[in-house]
Order: structure tokens, then C-alpha cells, then sequence
């Protein structure tokens, strides 16, 4: 297993992988996502506020994962599909995050391009299912 | 005022297979359809319940939800409960109350009659109640070819409902032999007899219909609509004659064909269609049944039109791609 997470970690970062929840600094006011121990921004601060993101945001860049690049957690994923395409999305309130991107996007994804996050299964590891966001493009 | 509906959404997933990849595959589909809906390889009836959820909370604060009712027959642990992750994924409050509800495919309308009775007792501002299923058979069985995946979700509200519930009734009536799944097996199955199914659905669904419209004054003339659980087209207009509903009294809500067996949430997929394009003052009479069997009817009177928390059945119906018979086994994990 590649970038194995045990379930007590997971546990602890649940509100910011089903809904994105940031954290905000108490010194700086700056916003961590996903949280740190300390403030990414002013390095100083260590206490912080959960302040909800609204999960939207604009591709800032992407790349395609095919054949063995893959992690082996979504191994299964990469099976499936022979590839995937992984964004790097700067989100409406500032924080970049990278996530998968669900169909349909041929055609469609180029940096720019509007998502919005999704909940969907990311793997299951010890017979636990692991969620968390990916992202979708924005239309109807 | 008894609460009613808020705000309603569906969800569809956006693969579809059709017909004949069926025809190509095994020489024969044993479904009525023309195509029907297939989860991605990362959804299941939690992600897709979220996914409905997300939708009608767009519109309101996720904390004065003081309801869950949340019903399937495919939520992914056979123990553990899903109603916290559906919590945590839409931000509810952490004393919310629950109920979950499974076992057949009336589960959706026993968690909305069970949401509206926690409603009345006053004290909860909004309800939410979620229905999805991802049902799945064998792939060599016959009825494997029908079974298809969506979910619904209604915001319930006790303050100026767009739609109001005039009442319901419960049928339950042990019956044997058709659409089953014992602890720990992954596939529905029946005992090959299609007749039963037929049978069980009929001795519920059509005493529930009759004793609501005895109780209400009403009778299959006075609903505009008419929506029950989909295991099959020819079954649902069978069983809608029989009753005096009419193929038009159907139309709305019967999505099948296009959708395949979408199990618990067929029932709430065809309402959620027929509420799109209603007006104010229509009734739609809401059967669900399931195997074992049970069957809630429920009367439903629209007093506002607009009552959409997102995109249309339709819309969702005609955005879709296309998977290939052995693509569709990859996504529903049969060989991978």
C-alpha cells in the first residue's frame, strides 16, 4: 500500500474531506485548507476557527494519471477507467487543492475551467470505505 | 399547519447503458427499458444521497435540520450506520435525529411518513428525508438487466409547504419468494417465478391506494398524477389500471424506461419528475411498494409550483454518456 492512512487519521480530518471545512487563523486571519498545526500563512498562529468552504472553484491546473501511475488506493479507480484526470483547483476563498475530476470532462477541462467539489468513495483500506471530495465541472 | 414539502431534488447519475448492449451481451434484455442509469465506480447510494442532499441544502442553513430520515437497500455497511456520514457530509447539527430505513423498496415512503411524525410533535424546523439505491443482481440473472441507480432528496417544513401530504396509509402482507437478499449476500434474487413479484406488489400497493382515497373522500379520478415504485413498466401500468388510474395519470412520473429499477428511489425520481412540471392545485397519489411485502400510498397536493432544489429530471435524464456492457461490470465492481 502506497500513502496508507490509518483510520484514527482519517478520523481526523473527516469535516475537511466530506465537506471542506478550513480552518482560520486566529493570528492572521489567513485561511488553512486543508488544516495545519500551525498557520501556513504567518507561521505563528495555532489556534483556529472551522469556517466552511463553499467548494467552489476554477481549475488552476490538471494532469491525466493512466497505467501505473496511479497510487495503489485508487488502484481500482485506475482499472476501471485507464485513466483519470487529477485538478489542482484554486477555490473560491483562496486555498488550492488537488482532488480527482468525475465524468464527463472530455473536451471540457483546461485550466479556467469552473468545479465544484463532490462527495464521492475514494478507496477502502481495512475494510473501511474512505470518502471524501472530488470535484466536477459546473453545468446543469 | 402539518408539515409538508419545502424543496425536492433528484439525482441521476450520468452513466447510462442501453438496451442493446443487454441484447448483445446475453442475446435477449429481460427489461422494459430503453436504457437505464449506472452509477460511476465511485458512487454508491450514500454518495448519491449526499449528492440529492447537497442539492436542496444549496438553499438553506444545513443547521435547522432537525430530522434525517434516510432510506435504502443498498447503503454500503451492512451495520453501521449511514446517517452520520450523511450528517457530516451536509453539515447537519450533531443532535439531529435519525431514522434509517431499508429491507424493501417501500423503505423510501416509510422514512418520509416517519420524518413527518417526528415533524408534527413541533419542536424540529426542517426535515430532510434522502432516498437512494443502487440495487444489483447476479449479471447472469434474467432481472439483473433491469436494475438501474438515483436518488431523491424533500426538505420537509412545518411553514408554508409548496407541497402539503393530505395523508397515508400502511399495507404489510407476508409474501414469499420474490426480490430477496439474505444477511450477507451481495445479490437480490427471487425464486424465478416473475408472478409473484407482480402478486406481492398488487396485494399491498392496491389495498393501501384504496383504503387512503376511502379515508381521504377521494378516489383515482382526483389525482392528476400517479407514481409508484418501478421494478418494471408493464408492472406499474398493470397495476395502475387495475386500481382506475390511467396511462396518462402515469406519464409524468413513470421513468423506467429510461431509467431502469432504480428500487427505493424510483418511486421519488417519478415524484420528483412530476413535481417539475406541476402547478398549483394538482394531487399525485404516491405508491410505494416493496418486497415482503409493504406498501405505503401517500396523498401529496401541490400548492406551489417552483419548489426545485436543482436540475430537472429531464435535464438530468438527457445529460448522460454512454458505457459498453463490459465497462458497466467494471463499474458495478463485477470484474474487478
Amino acid at each position: 500500500m502506497g500513502a496508507h492512512i490509518s483510520v484514527p487519521m482519517y478520523q481526523r480530518s473527516l469535516k475537511s474531506r466530506y465537506r471542506m471545512v478550513a480552518e482560520k487563523c486566529e493570528v492572521c486571519g489567513g485561511l488553512n485548507f486543508p488544516p495545519k498545526g500551525v498557520c501556513r500563512h504567518c507561521r505563528r498562529g495555532t489556534a483556529f476557527t472551522e469556517t466552511a468552504l463553499s467548494g467552489k472553484g476554477t481549475v488552476y491546473s490538471y494532469t491525466l494519471i493512466s497505467g501505473a501511475g496511479a497510487p495503489p488506493e485508487f488502484a481500482a479507480d485506475a482499472a476501471c477507467k485507464g485513466s483519470y484526470p487529477v485538478v489542482l483547483v484554486e477555490l473560491a476563498e483562496g486555498p488550492r487543492v488537488i482532488g480527482q475530476l468525475v465524468p464527463p470532462y472530455e473536451g471540457e477541462l483546461r485550466v479556467g475551467t469552473p468545479v465544484e467539489m463532490v462527495f464521492r468513495r475514494l478507496y477502502e483500506e481495512e475494510g473501511v470505505i474512505r470518502y471524501g471530495f472530488k470535484f466536477r465541472i459546473v453545468g446543469e | 399547519m402539518p408539515a409538508g414539502i419545502a424543496l425536492y431534488a433528484a439525482y441521476v447519475p450520468y452513466w447510462r447503458i442501453r438496451k442493446e448492449e443487454y441484447q448483445k451481451a446475453w442475446g435477449a434484455c429481460h427489461a422494459d427499458m430503453m436504457e437505464k442509469t449506472v452509477a460511476d465506480v465511485d458512487e454508491d447510494a450514500l454518495t448519491m444521497a449526499v449528492a440529492a442532499g447537497r442539492r436542496v441544502l444549496g438553499h438553506v442553513d444545513p443547521g435547522r435540520v432537525g430530522v434525517l430520515a434516510c432510506a435504502s437497500t443498498t447503503f454500503p455497511y451492512a451495520e453501521k450506520a449511514s446517517a452520520p456520514a450523511v450528517a457530516a457530509a451536509l453539515g447537519l447539527p450533531p443532535n439531529v435525529d435519525v431514522i434509517e430505513t431499508g429491507a424493501c423498496a417501500a423503505c423510501g415512503a416509510q422514512a418520509l411518513v416517519a420524518a413527518l411524525e417526528l415533524m408534527a410533535g413541533g419542536s424540529r424546523d426542517l426535515g430532510l428525508v434522502l432516498v437512494a439505491d443502487n440495487p444489483a443482481a447476479r449479471p447472469g440473472d434474467e432481472w439483473e438487466h433491469a436494475l438501474g441507480a438515483g436518488a431523491a432528496a424533500l426538505l420537509l417544513t412545518r411553514e408554508d409547504p409548496a407541497v402539503t401530504v393530505g395523508g397515508w396509509t400502511s399495507r404489510v402482507r407476508e409474501s414469499l419468494g420474490s426480490r430477496l437478499r439474505l444477511q450477507g449476500e451481495p445479490f437480490l434474487r427471487d425464486v424465478g417465478v416473475r408472478a409473484l413479484a407482480y402478486d406481492a406488489a398488487a396485494a399491498v400497493a392496491g389495498p393501501a391506494v384504496q383504503e387512503l382515497c376511502e379515508r381521504l373522500g377521494t378516489g383515482p379520478s382526483a389525482y392528476r398524477h400517479a407514481v409508484f415504485t418501478q421494478s418494471g413498466a408493464r408492472q406499474v401500468e398493470d397495476l395502475a389500471r387495475a386500481l382506475g388510474f390511467t396511462r396518462e395519470q402515469l406519464t409524468g412520473g413513470l421513468l423506467f424506461r429510461e431509467t431502469g429499477d432504480t428500487g427505493a428511489a424510483s418511486a421519488f425520481l417519478g415524484l420528483c419528475a412530476v413535481l417539475d412540471d406541476a402547478g398549483a392545485g394538482e394531487r399525485v397519489m404516491l405508491a410505494a411498494c416493496g418486497s415482503g411485502a409493504a406498501a405505503v400510498a401517500v396523498d401529496l397536493a401541490v400548492r406551489r409550483a417552483g419548489a426545485r432544489g436543482g436540475p430537472s429530471v429531464r435535464a438530468q435524464l438527457d445529460r448522460k454518456g454512454y458505457v459498453d456492457y463490459v465497462r458497466y461490470l467494471k463499474l458495478r465492481g463485477h470484474i474487478l
